[in-house]
């Protein structure tokens, strides 16, 4: 993809340790929002209930880590003009888990129906770039997944490797 | 005229005590907040949670 990406830094497991109690953490990492608004940790995870087996049922959260909560505020915008920067690098770090585990289906809703659908034209603007290899599934309620095309809203997306 | 600084009386001079306070780790501040986190109702387990639910109710196709 030809959008900047933020640089990515890890994040251990020890970060987590109490959530650890209900969902497993496959993959964690940490970046740095900066412009007009000031700086922004932004953390994204890979998730799986806990007692769940696999790599089909991920969920791709990511937003503002509150160092107070020590929690995602996903509901936070950073006004800092990056969002196709942001999203890159969220994609970019998706792809990279998906070759390291080619059965894994990630699944990624935003915090809000306006989020989603912000989402949603990102996906639509990078669609024919995406590579052969990868699959972008959409879900529409009370039908369920397809593949996503555009002019379609979507509450939710599958991304998997084909 | 020259002060000469007398040595035998710095006993008596009057002192100011300057305060610091010492800055809370990380460390710390994770322990101080720790038992106020409702874990089960954040971001990261909720949203979790509503995937695996939603995962339940709209099986995925079939892949070809």
């Amino acid at each position: 993809m030809k959008v900047p990406q933020y640089k990515i830094h890890s994040v251990g497991l020890e970060e987590y340790r109490d959530y650890l109690n209900y969902v497993d953490i496959l993959d964690s990492c940490k970046f740095y929002s900066s412009g007009k608004s000031g700086d922004f940790e932004l953390r994204m995870l890979i998730t799986r209930a806990k007692g769940d087996s696999g790599f089909k049922d991920l969920n791709l959260g990511f937003g503002v880590w509150n160092e107070e909560t020590r929690d995602i505020d996903d509901g936070i915008e950073t006004k800092n003009g990056d969002m196709q920067q942001i999203l890159a690098t969220v994609a970019n770090r998706a792809l990279e888990f998906l070759s390291r585990y080619p059965e894994a289906e990630i699944f990624a809703k935003g915090s809000t129906a306006s989020r989603t659908r912000l989402y949603q034209m990102e996906i639509a603007k990078i669609i024919n770039e995406v590579p052969d290899g990868l699959r972008i599934e959409g879900l529409i309620s009370k039908i369920g997944f397809v593949d996503f095309r555009k002019g379609i809203n979507f509450d939710a997306f599958l991304l998997s490797a084909k | 005229m020259i002060c000469k600084f007398d040595y035998n009386k710095i006993d008596d001079m009057p002192t100011t005590i300057v305060k610091i306070e010492k800055k809370a780790t990380k460390e710390e501040k994770v322990a101080n907040v720790g038992y106020e986190i409702d874990y089960a109702a954040s971001n990261i387990v909720r949203k979790t949670l509503e995937m695996a639910e939603t995962l339940k109710k709209y099986p995925r196709p079939a892949r070809k």
